[in-house]
């Protein structure tokens, strides 16, 4: 996961706010990026990562990894119960699926892949943006998710599972989801 | 390219947003807010709660309202203004709490506040300034209540009024299933409770030969005599163990109660006993079967007048022969006869049952001398309706008797023919008891009246009509979320 900015030199209780600006500017876009793959929807991704920093703001001064914070928020609140049920997206039931594309070119494979992120559940659509967004490892995606590394397995599974039930065409891409991390640092620090 | 790859790609299609500006301060500040508020909440529910243990339970005491704002506010507990203070603080902070919440909007949060808000006073304990109830109003009132229907009223033993400063029954009073609903009045304030038994207490009033359970209330108001149904304290609604008193000293220290045979529990004479010790100071044994059904207790409880054959005889409670005079069909009025500086008593000539259809002449009062029996100076009064109630009250001042009257409370002063009124009863009710030591208290304007919280029977009703709404409605919240449990599972 990355976690590339650091509190400067703690300056005056009148530096804060500017720090903190400072922060948000340079991380928006990573942090946005997170945000957006967790929700699907940009309204809801907006709402989440105010949330995760209004959070960092009020405990400013007491992080020392303010990055690692917002993240932190970011995963937790995008799969809390409460959080769930305010953005749950309509969806209208067909008889039958879409009928996928015979070879899908990268932007309908991009397109794709996102209307299927958004069929998946809020703790799936997290497993696998830490999984293979975040790069983190099992063990780090329990840790940040609150379950156990048992848990994030099948998620992980059914998860690529079902997106391969949504969406036949993205059969190679999750064939071999380059890039994840099976197991441990060691192995995290291969992919990496 | 690799899941990854294309996740960076899904990202980057919609470009960051920007921070408004100062949401770093404003956040802090929000933050601090909650904070304020979350501090305030707690400061409100250990104020509750240190309020209701301070002043838990009924009240006991009766006090006018204190003169000066902060004793007013702080000695009421949650029973004065301090209550609903206390409510509007804690609905101001969770709508301030509120203002964080996801979805907020200006009416869903008065909404929120306004079903908070009575849920808590439907759940405040009885008496509590919540219920809007008044208190500290020390007085008569100049007008008793008389809703249609007294069914929704809260019960003695839901909702204790504390002391009260009558009771009083009637046909418009009786409900439905119990025929001997007794309505209280609190000592100090508009606050309404009622009794249901089957048989009414009071109803023994308006028969002169069974007058055995009177009287139903002690001096102070606090205990009420139900007849078979036994005694309660209307302090805490409990029934309390203890003689059954015929009559009292002023300060209630002393009784009278019946000295019964424990063969087959018929009345063999009277004891006068001491409350606080339950030793029997003296007892006055029948001379045969059948003797006096009325018997009263003087203010300081040194001595004890009760009927004898065609006398009266008073006696010394702490032993000697008695002073007797004939009584002449007259009777003693009731066991509240006696005046407060103890020279006086109040005979009554009744004539028959009232209400038994019989033939009746005008029933009289008059005021005599304890030692000689003879009707004192300005003790004659004129003669009263034939057949109605007349119930000896006890004594307004040294010279004034207050006395029920059919459908009205009089007041009878001494060298005055005629009496005044004090009260006129509400249609439909046929029996009334003043505590004796409320008799002096000044007559005040009635105020609203109120009536407790919703006793079993209103929650009964509305637990059957809003049952099943609630029911649909949780069902179909419970299948909604069914429905999406379901969608859930199927997309993994």
């Amino acid at each position: 996961m990355r976690d590339d900015w650091t509190l400067p030199e703690p300056g005056t209780p009148d530096d804060r706010a500017v720090r903190f600006e400072e922060f948000v500017r340079a991380r928006t876009a990573s942090l946005w990026h997170a945000a957006y793959l967790l929700t699907g929807d940009r309204h809801h991704a907006e709402d989440l990562l105010q949330t995760a920093l209004e959070r960092t703001a009020v405990r400013w001064d007491r992080l020392d990894r303010p990055e690692a914070y917002v993240r932190k928020v970011l995963y937790t609140q995008a799969v809390s119960w409460w959080r769930r049920r305010q953005r749950r997206i309509p969806e209208v039931l067909v008889d039958a699926t879409p009928e996928p594309s015979a070879t899908a070119g990268e932007p309908e494979v991009r397109i794709v892949l996102a209307q299927a992120l958004r069929r998946l559940t809020a703790r799936q659509r997290a497993v696998l943006v830490l999984r293979y967004y975040e790069d983190c490892t099992e063990e780090e995606t329990a840790r940040l998710l609150g379950v156990a590394p048992g848990t994030v397995k099948s998620q992980t599974r059914h998860a690529l599972a079902r997106l391969r039930q949504l969406a036949p065409e993205l059969a190679g891409l999750l064939s071999d989801p380059d890039g994840a991390p099976a197991t441990g640092h060691d192995e995290k620090a291969v992919t990496r | 390219m690799s899941l990854r790859e294309q996740l960076r790609a899904v990202a980057e299609t919609e470009p960051p947003p920007a921070l408004p500006e100062g949401f770093f301060v404003r956040s802090r500040r929000r933050a601090h807010r909650r904070r304020l508020a979350g501090t305030g909440l707690l400061a409100v529910a250990v104020a509750t709660a240190g309020l209701e243990l301070a002043h838990g339970g009924g009240t006991a005491a009766v006090e006018a309202a204190a003169p000066t704002v902060l004793p007013g506010l702080v000695g009421a507990g949650l029973g004065g203004p301090l209550g609903w203070a206390l409510l509007a603080v804690l609905l101001m902070l969770l709508a301030v709490l509120w203002r964080d919440l996801p979805r907020r909007s200006l009416v869903r949060r008065l909404a929120a506040a306004a079903v908070v808000g009575v849920l808590l006073i439907l759940a405040a304990p009885p008496g509590t300034a919540l219920w809007g109830e008044p208190r500290g109003r020390v007085g008569l009132p100049d007008r008793l209540a008389a809703p249609d229907q007294w069914w929704s009223v809260a019960e003695l033993q839901q909702s204790p009024p504390g002391p009260v400063a009558l009771v009083y029954s009637g046909r418009a009073t009786h409900g439905n299933l119990e025929e001997g609903r007794v309505v209280m009045l609190a000592a100090d304030g508009d606050r309404y409770r009622v009794l249901d038994v089957f048989s009414d207490p009071l109803e023994q009033l308006v028969h002169e030969e069974s007058a055995s359970t009177w009287p139903v209330l002690s001096p102070d108001g606090r205990l009420l005599s139900a007849s078979g149904y036994g005694v309660f304290d209307l302090v805490t609604g409990e029934p309390v163990t203890g003689p059954v008193a015929r009559a009292w000293s002023a300060d209630g220290r002393r009784v009278a109660r019946a000295a019964t045979d424990p063969a087959d529990g018929s009345q063999i004479g009277w004891q006068v006993v001491d409350r606080a010790t339950g030793q029997i100071l003296r007892t006055i044994p029948y001379e045969e079967p059948g003797g006096g059904a009325t018997a009263a207790l003087s203010p300081d409880g040194s001595r004890f007048a009760v009927e004898h054959r065609d006398g009266v005889e008073v006696y010394p409670v702490a032993g000697g022969m008695p002073v007797a005079w004939p009584r002449d069909g007259w009777r003693l009025g009731d066991s509240t006869a006696w005046s407060p500086d103890g020279r006086l008593l109040a005979m009554v000539r009744r004539t028959a049952c009232v209400g038994c259809g019989q033939p009746t002449s005008p029933t009289e009062i008059r005021v005599v001398d304890v030692e000689t029996g003879a009707t004192v100076t300005g003790g004659a009064f004129a003669p009263l309706p034939a057949d109605v109630a007349v119930r000896v009250q006890g004594w307004r001042a040294p010279d004034q008797l207050v006395v029920q009257v059919g459908g009205a409370v009089e007041v009878f002063t001494l060298g005055r023919a005629t009496p005044s009124r004090l009260l006129t009863l509400p249609a439909g009710v046929s029996a009334i008891e003043i505590a004796t030591s409320r008799l002096a208290d000044p007559l005040r304007p009635a105020e609203p009246a109120t009536y407790g919280p919703p006793n079993l029977f209103v929650w009964l009703t509305l637990g059957a009509c809003g049952g099943p709404v609630l029911l649909a409605v949780a069902g179909d919240w419970w299948l909604r979320r069914r429905r999406v449990r379901r969608r859930e599972e199927a997309a993994q």
